[in-house]
């Protein structure tokens, strides 16, 4: 008789022991269910936060630094190159700068490409080259651009710019671009 | 198979999603909600774990289907407690519940009164037995607990058991309630 009672407080002790350890496992369960809450949420936000930025950048670049058509593209650079001097000072970064030329057509990219050596950007004008299909001719076929660009200073005003780029287009009317067969 | 390797396997079963799934549909079916639910399925994994630590599980059939059989009898055993129609339960096959007739379910209350024993023997002594209870060899209390010798753990668990012991046989009420188990 004295066994059997024995037995049952064994009994209970072990069933006090697995629940601990069912409790220790359900609580870190639990605390594993938490942290992958957070950590999810917070992904989202910072998904969130990045796609609305980029979006936001993006579409903040091409409403406020709209592409001209492209026939006046040479004339357009002097107008692009104000406007990227304020973006520049408003902060964008070379990051951002490239971001928007993903809008952009191959012919464009060539006169953005080259407004943003002229600006210095060059990780900026490194980034849209990389995703051309004339990256490969680019540096020989433009040395007479850049050697204009050079000329070309950040702190131009706008008509000193639409004065160097109108010489530009009397001097280089017949220039090969890179993009033309 | 004893100690933490026991443990490692019920905290296995407990997270079996699958298993849970089944046990929960066969509590809902007799009307229990999700809070007894999850009370029972804690209950039917701990006093699984007995049964195979005490031998009793034989590994024949289904482990599904010799889960359910013990939540049939988990369930009944609810209804007992609760005092409650058990007329669904009763259209079970006999045979199923009559496996484990002998396995006893203690109350809340006796459960508590014991709890209140065992606390009294302090936290170290308490360790000893729980672990003890689970199986786990002289040497793994020894290095869980931080105690100088298998032989010395050894001692403790005589010295904390018979404490424990004498404790609730001085205990009338506690004792009468044993009792009702044998």
């Amino acid at each position: 008789m004295s066994e059997d009672w024995e037995k049952n407080i064994e009994k209970f002790l072990y069933e006090e022991h697995a629940k601990g350890v069912l409790r220790s496992d359900s609580s870190q369960s639990n605390n594993k269910r938490i942290i992958l809450a957070i950590a999810a949420s917070l992904i989202i936000v910072c998904a969130f936060l990045f796609l609305f930025q980029t979006d936001n950048r993006a579409e903040f670049i091409s409403s406020n630094y709209e592409f001209p058509e492209i026939h006046s593209s040479r004339a357009a650079m002097s107008v692009w190159s104000s406007k990227l001097k304020i973006a520049q000072k408003d902060g964008w970064s070379s990051e951002d700068l490239s971001l928007f030329s993903g809008r952009l057509n191959e012919e464009q990219k060539y006169y953005y490409a080259h407004v943003l050596f002229a600006l210095d950007s060059l990780d900026a004008a490194d980034n849209i080259i990389r995703t051309t299909s004339w990256k490969n001719n680019f540096f020989e076929s433009d040395v007479r651009w850049l050697s204009f660009l050079g000329s070309l200073k950040k702190n131009d005003s706008k008509d000193v710019l639409k004065e160097k780029f109108q010489f530009l287009d009397q001097k280089h009317q017949t220039l090969a671009h890179p993009w033309i067969d | 198979m004893g100690g933490a390797l026991h443990d490692k396997a019920l905290s296995s079963l407990y997270s079996d999603q699958d298993l849970k799934q089944k046990l929960f549909g066969l509590f809902k079916s007799k009307g229990l909600g999700k809070n007894v639910s999850e009370t029972l399925w804690t209950d039917l994994v701990i006093q699984f774990g007995y049964l195979v630590k005490e031998g009793k599980y034989k590994e024949e059939g289904k482990l599904a289907a010799y889960l359910k059989n013990l939540g049939h009898y988990l369930v009944l055993n609810h209804f007992r407690s609760e005092r409650k129609n058990t007329l669904d339960l009763n259209a079970e096959p006999l045979e199923i519940i009559q496996e484990f007739e002998a396995l006893p379910i203690f109350k809340k209350e006796l459960k508590s009164l014991l709890s209140d024993q065992l606390n009294k023997l302090g936290e170290t002594c308490k360790k000893i037995l729980l672990l003890w209870a689970a199986k786990y060899s002289m040497q793994e209390i020894q290095s869980q607990l931080g105690i100088v010798s298998p032989e010395a753990t050894r001692k403790r668990k005589h010295s904390c058991y018979k404490k424990l012991l004498s404790n609730i046989e001085s205990n009338p009420s506690i004792k009468k309630e044993l009792m009702q188990y044998l």
